[in-house]
C-alpha cells in the first residue's frame, strides 16, 4: 500500500514525536525553524495539538514530512537525491492513467461528514505571527477544466473562517485558476476538493509542472511507476476524483463572484505575502480515515521547499536538456528559495551554457541561473561561491533579461510590477583549444589519489567529536 | 508636460501597510486591496473588516 502511514511506519528513526500538549497556534513552525537553522530534518508528529477551544484533538499532526531531500529520495526509490533531477523529468514524461477505486472502498472515505462538517475540528496549524487564523497548507486543490474535463491538482493555502467556510487562494497563473475563471465566466460555481496527506512519492507526483491541461493523476502514476488509485468524490462524483489514499479531503464549491480578504501569509520566500483577494469556498462535505492524519506543510521552510525545489529541478532537467546536451545536473537550492538554480555542464560547446541558462530563465520563478562545470558540486554552496569567484568576468559572462514573467510575490519587484529582471552568469571554464589538451586554464590544486586514501585511512580512526567545525 | 527625472537604481517598495481601525495593528497589503471596489480588509489580530480608504496607511 502507498500510503503516508506505510511511509512513516517505514522510518521510525527518522521521526521526531511530540507526546505533549502543544497550542495549534505557533508552537510547531517555530520548533520546524529551529530544525532549519540546525540543519535537521526530521519528521515531527505532534500527537497532541490543542485546538482554539482549549481540547486536545485526537487527529495527530504530520509536519516536515519533506524537510529533507534524502528522505524524499528513499520515498521515490532513489539511492541518490543528487541524481533526482533527470530520473523525475523521465518518469512525469511516461505518464500512467489512474485506477479507480468505488466509493465506499476508498480509505478516505471511511468516515464521512456532511451537515455535521466542522473545519475547527481538523488540527490546524496557525503559522506565523500577522497570519490571521489558521490555514491549510497542505491541501492539494484539485479542480477540472470544463472545456476538456482534465483534472488540475495544486498545493494552494485555505483560511479557515468558520465551520464550513474557507478562503482559497489560487495563485493566479495557475492552473487552478484557469479552471475557476471559466467557471465564473460562465456564471457556475467551481467545483473543487481539496485532498491531503498521501505518500512523499504521490506528493511529489502531483507536484510535476505540467502543461495545461495536462492530467497530474497520470504523471503521479509516472513517478509512482504504478496507477494512482482514485474515488469519485461525494459532492462532485466522477467530475473531481480524489486520492482514494490520502488521508482527508474537504469538498465543496467557490460561488462566482464570492471574495473575501486573505492573508496575509508566510510564503515560500521567507516573507509573508500581504493580504489579498482570494475565493470563499462553501464545504459541503469532509470524508476522512478513521484515523486520519492531518498533515501541514512549513511554509517558506525547507518541508515546503524541497519537494516542489526537486520538481523543478526535473522540469528544468527537461527545458534544458532540449537545447543544451552537455547539461548533466540541475539543483534549485533552498537557500535561493525557488529563485535561483544550477546547471551543471559537461564541456559545453560554444554559446552552450548561455543557452542552457537562457532556456532555464523562461521559467517563470527562476530570476537567477548559474551554469557551472562538471568539477563543481550544484549540492555544495562553497564550490558554487568558488566558481563565481574563479570563473567569472562579469563584464563577459553575465547577462541580464528584462521583462520576462516572474513571481509577483517576489519582495524586491518594484511596486506594480508585472516582470521581472532575471541575469544568467556563465561561470563554465573556456572550452579546450583541440580534443584531448588540457582547458587553457590552470589546473585545479589537488592532492594524488593514493595520498586521499591514505588521508582518509588517518581520519576513519580519529576522535573528531570536540574538533571545532568554525 | 512636467520635469520628470527616473530614478533608475533608487529602490522603492511594493507592499503598502494598513492600520486597523480597531487595535491599530499594523499589516501589509497588496495594492488591489487599496481598490474601492476589492473586499473589505480584515485585520488579521483582531478580525475587524474595514474598507482602507478611510484608514491609515503608508
Amino acid at each position: 500500500m502507498v500510503d503516508l502511514r506505510t511511509f512513516l511506519a517505514d522510518h521510525p528513526a527518522a521521526v521526531f514525536h511530540v507526546e505533549e500538549p502543544v497550542a495549534a497556534e505557533h508552537v510547531l513552525t517555530a520548533l520546524q525553524h529551529q530544525l532549519d537553522a540546525a540543519g535537521r530534518f526530521p519528521i515531527v508528529i505532534a500527537n497532541r495539538v490543542r485546538l482554539t477551544d482549549g481540547s486536545v484533538s485526537d487527529i495527530p499532526v504530520v509536519t516536515n514530512l519533506t524537510a529533507s531531500r534524502e528522505l524524499v529520495a528513499t520515498a521515490l526509490g532513489l539511492a541518490d537525491h543528487r541524481r533526482s533531477a533527470a530520473w523525475f523529468s523521465g518518469r512525469t514524461g511516461r505518464p500512467v492513467p489512474p485506477t479507480l477505486v468505488k466509493q465506499g472502498d476508498a480509505p478516505v472515505q471511511q468516515v464521512v461528514l456532511q451537515q455535521d462538517a466542522d473545519l475547527g475540528r481538523l488540527p490546524v496549524l496557525t503559522q506565523h505571527e500577522l497570519e490571521p487564523g489558521p490555514y491549510l497548507t497542505a491541501a492539494h486543490a484539485t479542480t477540472r477544466d470544463p472545456d476538456s474535463g482534465v483534472d488540475n491538482t495544486a498545493i494552494q493555502r485555505c483560511w479557515i473562517r468558520g465551520p464550513r467556510l474557507m478562503t482559497w487562494f489560487p495563485y493566479p497563473s495557475s492552473h487552478n485558476a484557469y479552471n475557476l475563471r471559466k467557471y465564473w465566466a460562465r456564471g457556475e460555481s467551481c467545483p473543487v476538493a481539496f485532498w491531503i496527506g498521501h505518500h512523499p512519492a504521490v506528493l511529489m507526483g502531483t507536484q510535476a509542472k505540467l502543461a495545461y491541461p495536462q492530467s497530474h493523476w497520470e504523471a503521479a502514476g509516472g513517478v509512482l511507476g504504478s496507477a494512482l488509485r482514485v474515488v469519485p468524490s461525494l459532492t462532485h462524483g466522477d467530475s473531481i476524483l480524489v486520492p482514494a489514499d490520502a488521508e482527508i479531503v474537504i469538498e465543496g464549491f467557490a460561488r462566482p463572484d464570492r471574495l473575501s480578504a486573505d492573508g496575509p501569509f508566510g510564503e515560500y520566500t521567507g516573507y509573508l505575502g500581504p493580504q489579498v483577494t482570494a475565493p470563499l469556498v462553501d464545504v459541503t462535505c469532509i470524508t476522512r480515515r478513521r484515523n486520519a492524519m492531518y498533515h501541514d506543510y512549513g511554509s517558506g521552510l525547507t518541508d515546503m521547499l524541497v519537494p516542489d525545489n526537486m520538481a523543478m529541478e526535473g522540469k528544468l532537467y527537461g527545458m534544458v536538456k532540449a537545447v543544451a546536451p552537455s547539461l548533466q545536473n540541475v539543483h534549485v537550492p533552498a537557500s535561493g528559495r525557488r529563485f535561483h538554480a544550477y546547471l551543471q555542464m559537461k564541456e559545453p560547446q560554444a554559446g552552450e551554457a548561455r543557452d542552457a541558462i537562457t532556456a532555464a530563465l523562461a521559467y517563470r520563478r527562476l530570476k537567477t541561473v548559474i551554469a557551472i562545470d562538471e568539477d563543481v558540486d550544484p549540492f555544495s554552496p562553497d564550490e558554487v561561491l568558488w566558481s563565481l569567484a574563479t570563473r567569472v568576468q562579469w563584464s563577459r559572462d553575465s547577462f541580464a533579461l528584462d521583462g520576462l514573467s516572474t513571481s509577483t510575490l517576489d519582495p524586491s519587484l518594484p511596486g506594480g510590477a508585472q516582470t521581472g529582471s532575471k541575469l544568467g552568469i556563465d561561470a563554465t571554464l573556456p572550452p579546450r583549444l583541440r580534443p584531448g589538451a588540457p582547458r587553457p586554464v590552470p589546473p585545479r590544486a589537488a592532492s594524488p589519489e593514493q595520498a586521499r586514501a591514505r588521508a582518509a585511512e588517518l581520519l576513519a580512526g580519529a576522535d573528531a567529536g570536540a574538533w571545532p567545525r568554525d | 508636460m512636467g520635469n520628470r527625472t527616473v530614478f533608475l537604481h533608487e529602490k522603492g517598495g511594493n507592499t503598502a501597510w494598513l492600520a486597523c481601525p480597531g487595535c491599530s495593528c499594523w499589516f501589509p497589503v497588496a495594492p488591489r486591496m487599496l481598490d474601492p471596489a476589492a473586499p473589505a480588509c480584515i485585520c488579521p489580530a483582531c478580525h475587524t473588516e474595514f474598507k482602507p480608504e478611510k484608514h491609515a496607511a503608508t
